[in-house]
């Protein structure tokens, strides 16, 4: 019994350091090319098999972007790289990475850049492309942009062209992502009509008519259903983000709640440290401590936010008019008189209030540098999309998944969050002009209660374009921030303007903040900023 | 013993020895190979801390800076508030946190009926399973303006008081939540030291007439202080890798000035903006203070205790 227990520990340890040996074997290999081409090899000769020469023919490329709310991952085999690949010959896929405000999607991407493996074609996020471009990693697109992809050339005019030009560290003015163009003004303030006339006001204009609408929202049962107290007269998010008409009407530069770069006293500079933005901090100190605006702002994550809205409690807000049909789609079924209207930037004496238009919304897709063939695979696609023959198709996208037949009509259905996948490439170079063509399509053969959601949007996207004004920052490189990552995240910014806001902090603590940011990098990024306008504005 | 063995193995040699106890050395073998693999190899990314290191070039073409990010680090105009701020929540969490699982394992060791004893822990564990995301979304609505707290507050008439937006009670809440999600869990290697103490004690001191709380404080605890010791020795190694998820969810613009830490910091710096090399300049500056106040605990401990102390 002992002897062969001995004998069977004895087999079983050979066995094991051979195991082992294979196991370490194999890890310290892993990165050469040995193995990873016999892998290669027999996983070739199996989809041969299936596939056959079909897999040859048709290239994919992988593509990574907003999911927004869906749930699933497109496949190769997708509709739409189906769709993909009846028109351009190319297929394409995405994995499902959580988007999360951007901060789950470039942390997922931060994990395949640092494994060298980047996606074909990604959305840039927080400024990622400079170290990129400066590395090598992405493609250089410049010559391949008029002949692969000629009508985005075409559509994005040559001036703006030029700003992204200026993304190339080299100097050389080379192109390396495509940006994100809005020639209209994408973003506004809205305000509910029905609690207006609840209320007995009309849309305020100035700021002090501005205020007297918020105190009645606040002391009276604007949203009618019987209880005075539980109306938020407007509200933003944290980080002072989504609230931007409130800096606005100080004429401060602010984007989604990041202070940006814009000419004041004749230079190109920060507006988060301007007696502009001193003086907004004023006014809003004074209005959180009247809680006319929301005493929660700061904690509101997205979700609070849109909870708030949606469920009938919030008098005005700032986001992207387009998407207002989101929150009224919801309040519907609450309140059925819900009726939102565009809210103009309130009049300051002394100020020119506007909302900040960046025609360069943002990089939109870079394309890694793995060879030409992916270049222009995927401005294939891409170029496919803004090709102005295809706006129609591109709309009602797929049957079955985007749009029905109806009577021989096309009518598109609503989206199917659970059993569908995020297109993940659309259009991103958008006029007025087009986008109203797009609404207008969108609204046919739908019911009238949605009609009559579409109709105000519709409405608010036009009214909303008087308050837009272009800034001098636009398309700045975030190259500038290198070596200074809290100015590039306006950490102190964020904390100064809080504190001042809740009464924490007195209002002079804002200046020996300004001082402060100068002296920690902010002269040295403020340096870059100017040679790059410079530059730019050639 | 130990000579014995010592003696031995210069006589025979080690092949004598490996041939003698292979069986043992069958079952340290993977636990060596575990640490060599992911303990031992990896270390040699310390070199990105003085490189500029670009992930396309790798580690042997990015240039060699030296102690540029050692020096932007210190010169970091925030440095000392982030140092100050990360050293207190430290020390709190050793000094508050860490005591609550022996308290608690002391009580669970009182409970004489098993049935109600296990649903106990179970209710306790349950909280270490739910990450810091729901925790702190938990704690966030918990005092919100509509939140239970408030709501209590209002009722008796107090003001409404947004504490997650002040400065005053942001430590409190982080030292709350830690207990709340980590006290029962930590309770588990306790319990298991307390059953392996000998029954025969307990029955010579209940012979002897000694209290259940007698038999806590003369038996229980003092047997269970060489495990105590190893456990704070093992938390004072890591006091400046404070839980990353937990106040990065916890913290706001308003809390920066008592709350934002190394690893806040480090986020911002690394993960945002890509700077590998400052990342892990900064990972080596926490480590090397880890093993420093290690190494002094641990001389204390072999001073103050009979074989105590890690090694």
């Amino acid at each position: 019994m002992n002897t062969r227990l001995r004998g069977l520990s004895n087999k079983l340890f050979i066995v094991f350091v051979l195991i082992c040996m294979v196991i370490v074997g194999c890890s310290n290999n892993s990165g050469g090319n040995a193995p990873k081409e016999t892998v290669k090899e027999t996983g070739k000769e199996v989809e041969k098999e299936k596939e056959l020469e079909k897999e040859k023919e048709i290239p994919y490329v992988e593509i990574w972007g907003n999911n927004g709310n869906f749930k699933n991952a497109l496949e190769k085999d997708s509709p739409y790289s189906k769709w993909m690949i009846d028109n351009v010959g190319v297929g394409y896929y995405s994995p499902l990475v959580p988007w999360e405000g951007g901060t789950a999607y470039i942390q997922r991407l931060n994990t395949r850049i640092a494994s060298n493996d980047l996606p074909d074609a990604f959305v840039p996020w927080q400024g990622i492309e400079g170290t990129l471009i400066e590395q090598g990693a992405l493609a250089d697109l410049t010559d391949y942009l008029p002949k692969y992809a000629p009508h985005i050339w075409n559509a994005i005019p040559e001036d703006i062209w030029n700003v992204v030009r200026t993304s190339d560290p080299t100097g050389k003015g080379r192109i390396y992502y495509l940006p994100r163009v809005e020639l209209y003004q994408s973003y506004g303030a809205f305000i509910r009509q029905d609690w207006l006339d609840r209320v007995g006001k009309k849309v305020p204009t100035t700021k002090a008519e501005f205020e007297d609408v918020l105190q009645a929202f606040l002391d009276q049962d604007a949203n009618g259903n019987g209880d005075p107290n539980d109306e938020i007269p407007i509200s933003g998010r944290e980080f002072g983000r989504w609230m931007d008409v409130l800096f606005g009407m100080y004429g401060v530069a602010m984007w989604e709640g990041f202070p940006m770069w814009d000419i004041y006293e004749g230079e190109i500079t920060y507006s988060g440290v301007t007696s502009n933005m001193r003086d907004a901090i004023v006014n809003l100190r004074d209005m959180y401590a009247k809680k006319l605006l929301d005493n929660e702002t700061f904690l509101n994550s997205a979700a609070d936010w849109s909870a708030k809205m949606n469920s009938d409690r919030m008098g005005a807000w700032f986001h992207i008019n387009k998407n207002t049909t989101g929150p009224l789609d919801q309040l519907k079924e609450i309140n059925p008189e819900a009726h939102l209207v565009a809210l103009p930037v309130p009049k300051v004496d002394g100020y020119e209030g506007f909302v900040t238009h960046k025609r360069i919304n943002r990089p939109e897709f870079v394309i890694a540098n793995k060879g030409e063939e992916t270049v222009i695979n995927v401005l294939k696609i891409l170029d496919w999309i803004h090709d102005p023959a295809n706006r129609e198709e591109n709309i009602y996208g797929v049957e079955g998944v985007d749009h029905e037949v109806v009577n021989g009509e096309k009518v598109l259905l609503p989206p199917d969050f659970e059993g569908n996948s995020a297109k993940i490439v659309g259009n991103f170079v958008f006029d007025l002009d087009s986008l109203l063509v797009q609404l207008e399509l969108e609204s046919k053969g739908v019911d009238a209660e949605t009609v009559k959601i579409i109709e105000q949007r519709n409405q608010i996207v036009k009214d909303n374009q008087a308050y837009s004004k272009s800034i001098a920052g636009d398309g700045l490189t975030a190259s500038v921030y290198e070596g200074y990552a809290d100015i590039q995240n306006h950490t102190s910014y964020q904390e100064v303007m809080t504190k001042i806001i809740i009464g924490d902090y007195p209002i002079e603590k804002f200046d020996s903040f300004v001082e402060e940011w100068y002296k920690s990098g902010g002269e040295e990024v403020t340096k870059r900023v100017r040679e790059w306008y410079a530059q730019a504005s050639k | 013993m130990q000579n014995v063995t010592k003696a031995r193995l210069q006589k025979e040699g080690w092949i004598k020895n490996i041939r003698k106890y292979k069986a043992l050395y069958l079952m340290v073998f993977p636990g060596v190979l575990y640490f060599i693999m992911f303990r031992y190899i990896p270390l040699g990314g310390i070199t990105i801390a003085f490189q500029d290191y670009m992930i396309f070039k790798g580690i042997l073409n990015s240039p060699f800076v030296g102690f540029k990010h050692f020096e932007s680090l210190f010169s970091y105009a925030q440095f000392w508030r982030v140092l100050k701020n990360t050293a207190i929540i430290g020390l709190y969490n050793i000094v508050f946190v860490f005591p609550v699982p022996i308290f608690l394992a002391l009580l669970f060791n009182e409970i004489r009926n098993l049935a109600y004893k296990r649903t106990l822990q179970t209710i306790y564990y349950v909280p270490h399973f739910f990450s810091w995301v729901i925790i702190s979304a938990l704690t966030v609505q918990f005092l919100s303006l509509s939140g239970v707290v408030n709501s209590v507050r209002k009722w008796i008439g107090l003001e409404a008081l947004l504490f997650m937006q002040s400065e005053a009670y942001f430590r409190l809440i982080l030292i709350l939540t830690s207990i709340w999600k980590e006290a029962g869990w930590g309770t588990i290697i306790l319990l298991a030291a307390i059953s392996s103490i000998n029954p025969e004690i307990y029955e010579a001191a209940m012979a002897d007439g000694a209290s259940r709380l007698r038999q806590m404080f003369s038996i229980t605890l003092p047997l269970l202080m060489p495990t105590v010791v190893v456990l704070l020795l093992l938390n004072i190694g890591n006091v400046l890798d404070l839980s990353f998820d937990q106040i990065y969810n916890l913290l706001t613009p308003m809390t920066y000035p008592v709350g934002d830490v190394i690893d806040t910091y480090v986020y911002r710096v690394g993960i945002i903006q890509g700077q590998y090399s400052a990342t892990t300049a900064i990972g080596l500056f926490q480590s090397l203070i880890g093993l420093i106040l290690v190494v002094f605990f641990n001389s204390l401990a072999r001073r103050y205790q009979e074989e105590g102390g890690l090694w």
